[in-house]
C-alpha cells in the first residue's frame, strides 16, 4: 500500500492556453518544439526520472513537465535566486524539505533516498529544522545541485512529493497548488493555498505572481506539457 | 431447481457481470492510472482562451 497521498488530476484542467506574445502554446510550431523538448528530456534523463519518480510516486509526465517548465531541459547554472539545474532547486529549499521531511510527509525518507542524499551531501546529518543553514552546508548543497544531475532530479522530485503532502486536502493531493508553490515558494504561498482550489481560480487570482499563473497554463492548460504528453502517450 | 432455471440464473449472473464491467469501463473511459494517482483526460467544447495573462 502506498504511503503517500493519492493525486487526482484533470488534463487539461483549464480551457486556456499559455500565450505570452512570443510564445503561444497552441501554435503548431510551439507544439512541435515543446513535444521535441519533452522527448529530449525523457531520452536524456528518463533513467533518473523513472527511478526517483518511482521512489516518491510522482508520474513521469509530471516530472518531464516540471523540468520542461523550469529549465527547458537545460542544466542551467545558478540564477540570481540560486535556482540551479534542470529542476531549478535552491539550496534553501533543499535544506527546508530535508529538515522537515518527516514532519510534513509523515514518514521518514526511505533507505534508498537517505543513502543517496547522504552520499551527495554528506552534511545532511547536520541538517536540523531548528537551525539556520550554515554557509558550509549551503555551499555543499549548491555544488551538488550544479554538478550532480541525478541529485538535482531526485531532490526536485522529493520537493514535489513534499509539497503534495503539505497541501493535501480532503485526503487528496493537488498538483495545481504544488505548481504555484514550487514556483512562488512555500512560505509566500502557503496561506493562500488552503483547501480545494480549482486551476481556473488560481490562474485568475492576481494575488499570485504572474509567473506562477503562467506556470499553471504551461503545465495544465490546453496544449500545455501534460496535455501534449497524454495526447502522445494515449 | 430444474435445469432450465439454473441456466437462466447462470445467464443472468454472467449478464450482470459483463454489464457491470462494460459500464465501469465506459464511466472511466477517460481515466488513466498514473504513478501516484489518476489522470482524467478531458476535452472542451469551445476553443481555448488565448488572451495573455496580465498582472
Amino acid at each position: 500500500m502506498s504511503k503517500y497521498t493519492k493525486l487526482e488530476v484533470k488534463v487539461p484542467d483549464i480551457n486556456r492556453t499559455y500565450n505570452s506574445g512570443a510564445y503561444n502554446y497552441s501554435k503548431p510550431e510551439t507544439i512541435m518544439a515543446n513535444n521535441a523538448m519533452m522527448n529530449t528530456i525523457f531520452r536524456d534523463y528518463g533513467k533518473f526520472i523513472n527511478k526517483w519518480g518511482s521512489e516518491f510516486e510522482v508520474d513521469n509526465s509530471i516530472l518531464v513537465g516540471f523540468i520542461a517548465t523550469e529549465s527547458g531541459g537545460v542544466n542551467a547554472p545558478p540564477n540570481r535566486f540560486e535556482a540551479t539545474g534542470l529542476m531549478q532547486m535552491t539550496p534553501l529549499t533543499v535544506y527546508e524539505i530535508l529538515s522537515k521531511w518527516e514532519k510534513i510527509v509523515g514518514s521518514p525518507l526511505s533507505k534508498t533516498a537517505s543513502t543517496f542524499f547522504t552520499k551527495a551531501i554528506p552534511s545532511i546529518k547536520k541538517i536540523d529544522a531548528n537551525t539556520e543553514i550554515t554557509s558550509a552546508i549551503k555551499s555543499e548543497i549548491s555544488n551538488a545541485l550544479k554538478s550532480n544531475i541525478e541529485f538535482n532530479i531526485a531532490i526536485g522530485t522529493a520537493n514535489i512529493r513534499w509539497l503534495l503532502e503539505a497541501f493535501k486536502a480532503d485526503g487528496k493531493a493537488f498538483i495545481n497548488k504544488v505548481m504555484v508553490s514550487y514556483n512562488a515558494g512555500y512560505y509566500s504561498s502557503k496561506g493562500s493555498l488552503r483547501g480545494v482550489i480549482t486551476t481556473t481560480q488560481l490562474v485568475n487570482n492576481k494575488t499570485f505572481p504572474l509567473e506562477s499563473r503562467g506556470y499553471l497554463l504551461k503545465m495544465l492548460g490546453v496544449n500545455g506539457f501534460l496535455d501534449l504528453w497524454f495526447k502522445k502517450n494515449k | 431447481m430444474d435445469r432450465r432455471k439454473k441456466i437462466f440464473l447462470a445467464i443472468g449472473f454472467v449478464g450482470v457481470a459483463v454489464g457491470g464491467f462494460v459500464l465501469a469501463k465506459f464511466l472511466t473511459r477517460n481515466v488513466r492510472k498514473i504513478r501516484g494517482g489518476t489522470v482524467t483526460l478531458q476535452t472542451f467544447d469551445t476553443p481555448p482562451i488565448e488572451e495573455p495573462l496580465t498582472e
